[in-house]
């Protein structure tokens, strides 16, 4: 479903490498994550596979689709939460969601019933037709992450989708997003919190100064480790040695 | 007060709103955009200089009429005062917006600084910015009385200290009201309402006042005339009236020997620096008090699940949902809705000044020789211009900032995003039509059929003014400003705009005239106006169209 071939990035006229032929695979129903330290090159990544950002050199597919070269069927298939959840102030949480809906072609009914269950689910509905610059950190956060939702994409894109949320959001988005990947649906998302990319993870890559230095499921990457007790403990060695 | 602290501030806003730390970041780094903000900076100075040449003529002119009546110190009389009133009108937006809505301030309040000090770090940056906006106003007025009257040393000794002082009291009394303002309606529900009531109220005093201060009663005008041209200063007082320190400080600089004048200078010095004190002052009791709690706004009604799903059932086109989204954020963002909107209303205002003096049954019966098609015509014209006042498209990706983000990644063609922009410009420069109505009631010619007919015309005219305006923008989008009405007050696509629109309209009037002049009907200047106004706007279309996936690309923020 997501396809990175050779993907490079640079800044600087090239005296930064935020990614190096980066080269990675995610297969409908799987959820990915994509772990790193700091300035590893995680959103640089994430930013080349929404269209934010063009890779120097390589592809990336999404559904089949090279972002480059067909950026509109691409952004169909994707729902997309940023890293900073920046939404327009002065409009209202509804009117936030009826612009998605309106942009994705989303039927009324069905863009009704998908952001009703989801506002519920974040206790969003009573916040629902404030402006939006009324909203702390977290709701602005969930709100984000409901209209990510609301055109039921087959892949999901999360640049640090926890941050912000209460514990209760946390575990229900957990479960919404496995819920969502029984549906044959992919989830790739960049985390800071191994244990969350440890408990709920099908595979995790690890990239370190931009390339890709570990990939598998927990146990392939126990096999690659000296220190096997935790992923915090995997991470620490591999990207530390 | 330290100086010290309100320095660092000062320096810290200069350096984020200029871009000064990724200029030198550039330079050290031999980066080649250092070169292309160089190259962008020199294609400004480039475009404006025909307009600046022009100003420094008319300021040649008066001074060779002034000659004739040996006051030819007016020159600088004139300089001031339009320096001290653009400052005083334009400041008071910019004031707003610097003090009560840059991003920085919840970053700086909760440091150890004095509100005051807060304050006097940013009236330093907006400080510095007014100085590039008098500057071509001011320096040609210098000029012209320097090098055409060779006063000596003394003179150019004070240009620079003038220069330095004459913003300080109109930005100083702008800050004072502005404070006062925010500081009453932030105890209200409906601040966003009332600080937009209020700066609209504010601007409508000061013309007012600026139209009494100016206005000669009727019967009166030879004894003015008679003041003018006996007294030896008559030209400069009456000139300098609305701003009256601006005649101490013509004075100082006249006459900069003889003792007396001197006390002119330290007249104008000394309550400059007390405009800034008592600012400062006022700073320390008021500015938290209207800044604290500033942002937050009315909580929405709790709706039940039954109407958010209805609310939510309502569908359009991405086309519509983009007008939607920008007609929103413009009503409900009080600097946008004062810098697009009041415009509408101060344009004209500031225009008919001269002539409302004469009452609207004269003005008709001045309209009455006009060719009919002329004044038709400057009604579709007058749509057109305000189409360009009103920097709704100039500055449409520029107001995005770094939600810019969000429209890259939307599943809507940047072409089709654009399509969204206009429609939304097309609404804007309707809220022109009004004001034709207005002046059908009150003096213009016009009937019902003719102001459709007109609105129809302007709107076709104006569809080319809105493209070119879209495509500045989009070709050099300003997205990482730190509060909103930088993206319009501190966005030269703004400027470029007005200056490109306004000449193509130049363009047309010369076209109208020279067809007028070889008497073409009305009907065939109508279309000739018609099929050239649509065709530039196709054309424009068409390389609207071709640029817009490419920049929606390459736009990195």
């Amino acid at each position: 479903m997501i396809e990175l071939v050779n993907i490079s990035k640079s800044y600087n006229r090239g005296a930064v490498k935020a990614v190096e032929s980066l080269n990675l695979a995610v297969k409908p129903g799987e959820i990915f994550g994509f772990l790193g330290p700091n300035g590893a090159g995680k959103t640089t990544t994430i930013k080349i596979m929404v269209g934010l950002l063009q890779p120097d050199g390589g592809t990336a597919r999404i559904g089949g689709f090279d972002i480059q070269k067909n950026p509109l069927e691409v952004k169909k298939q994707i729902g997309f939460v940023p890293e900073n959840p920046e939404v327009y102030e002065k409009i209202t949480g509804i009117e936030y969601l009826n612009f998605l809906g309106d942009v994705h072609g989303v039927p009324g009914p069905e863009r009704a019933k998908r952001a009703m269950e989801l506002l519920e689910m974040f206790k969003l509905d009573n916040a629902v037709n404030d402006l939006v610059q009324t909203y702390s950190h977290g709701m602005r956060q969930k709100l984000v992450l409901t209209g990510s939702f609301l055109h039921n994409p087959p892949v999901l894109i999360m640049d640090e989708p926890m941050v912000g949320l209460d514990p209760r959001s946390s575990f229900d988005l957990k479960e919404k997003l496995q819920e969502y990947c029984q549906e044959h649906r992919t989830v790739f998302f960049s985390t800071h919190i191994l244990a969350v990319a440890e408990q709920f993870c099908h595979r995790v890559g690890i990239i370190h100064q931009g390339r890709l230095i570990a990939c598998g499921t927990l146990e392939e990457l126990q096999k690659q480790a000296r220190n096997r007790e935790s992923l915090e403990k995997i991470f620490l060695e591999l990207t530390e040695a | 007060m330290r100086l010290k602290m309100v320095w660092k501030v000062t320096v810290l806003n200069l350096k984020n709103a200029f871009g000064l730390a990724t200029f030198a970041y550039f330079f050290r780094k031999r980066d080649v955009r250092f070169l292309k903000s160089a190259g962008i900076f020199a294609l400004i100075v480039l475009a404006l200089a025909p307009l600046f040449y022009i100003y420094l003529r008319i300021v040649d002119e008066v001074y060779e009429f002034a000659v004739g009546t040996g006051q030819e110190g007016v020159v600088i009389t004139m300089g001031l005062v339009l320096a001290s009133f653009l400052v005083f009108i334009f400041g008071i937006a910019y004031v707003i917006s610097t003090f009560y809505f840059s991003r920085d301030l919840d970053f700086l309040i909760p440091l150890p600084l004095r509100p005051g000090e807060v304050l006097a770090g940013k009236f330093g940056m907006v400080l510095a910015t007014e100085y590039i906006t008098i500057a071509p106003f001011l320096l040609p007025a210098f000029l012209v009385y320097g090098l055409r009257t060779e006063p000596g040393l003394l003179f150019w000794l004070l240009v620079p200290v003038i220069y330095l002082l004459v913003p300080l009291i109109p930005l100083a009394l702008a800050s004072l009201l502005v404070m006062v303002l925010m500081s009453i309606t932030n105890l209200s529900r409906k601040k966003d309402l009332l600080q937009l009531l209020g700066m609209f109220i504010l601007v409508l005093m000061i013309m007012a006042f600026n139209f009494l201060m100016t206005r000669v009663p009727p019967g009166e005008e030879m004894e003015l005339m008679m003041m003018i041209f006996q007294d030896p200063e008559g030209l400069i007082n009456y000139v300098g009236r609305a701003f009256p320190t601006t005649i101490w400080a013509t004075r100082a600089m006249i006459y900069p020997l003889s003792a007396g004048q001197a006390l002119n200078f330290l007249g104008f010095s000394g309550i400059s620096v007390l405009a800034l004190w008592c600012m400062m002052w006022v700073a320390d009791v008021l500015f938290y008090r209207g800044l604290i709690g500033g942002q937050e706004v009315e909580k929405g009604r709790v709706l039940d699940k039954e109407k958010i799903a209805r609310k939510l059932m309502t569908r359009h086109s991405p086309i519509v949902a983009i007008a939607q989204r920008e007609m929103r954020i413009l009503i409900r963002t009080p600097i946008y809705m004062f810098n697009s909107v009041a415009i509408l209303v101060i344009a004209p205002l500031a225009m008919g000044i001269p002539y409302f003096t004469m009452g609207f049954g004269e003005l008709g019966a001045m309209l009455a020789v006009v060719d009919r098609t002329l004044i038709n015509l400057a009604g579709a014209g007058f749509i057109a211009l305000m189409s360009l006042f009103v920097p709704a498209l100039s500055s449409s990706i520029s107001r995005e900032g770094r939600l810019f983000r969000l429209s890259q990644v939307i599943p809507v063609h940047p072409f089709k995003q654009l399509l969204g922009k206009l429609l939304y410009g097309f609404m804007l420069t309707l809220l022109a039509v009004p004001l034709l109505i207005l002046g059908a009631f009150l003096f213009l010619p016009w009937g019902f059929w003719d102001l459709v007919f007109i609105t129809l015309m302007g709107l076709v005219v104006s569809g080319q003014m809105l493209v070119l305006s879209l495509i500045i923008d989009l070709m050099r989008p300003y997205l990482t400003w730190d509060n909103p009405q930088q993206a319009i007050k501190q966005n030269m696509n703004v400027l470029f705009a007005m200056v490109l629109g306004a000449g193509l309209l130049y363009i047309y009037y010369l076209m109208v005239e020279r067809l007028m002049e070889r008497d073409f009907s009305a009907g065939i200047i109508y279309v000739v106006v018609v099929v050239i106004s649509l065709a530039v706007a196709a054309s424009l279309t068409f390389i609207l169209h071709k640029m817009s996936s490419r920049r929606y690309k390459k736009i990195v923020i």
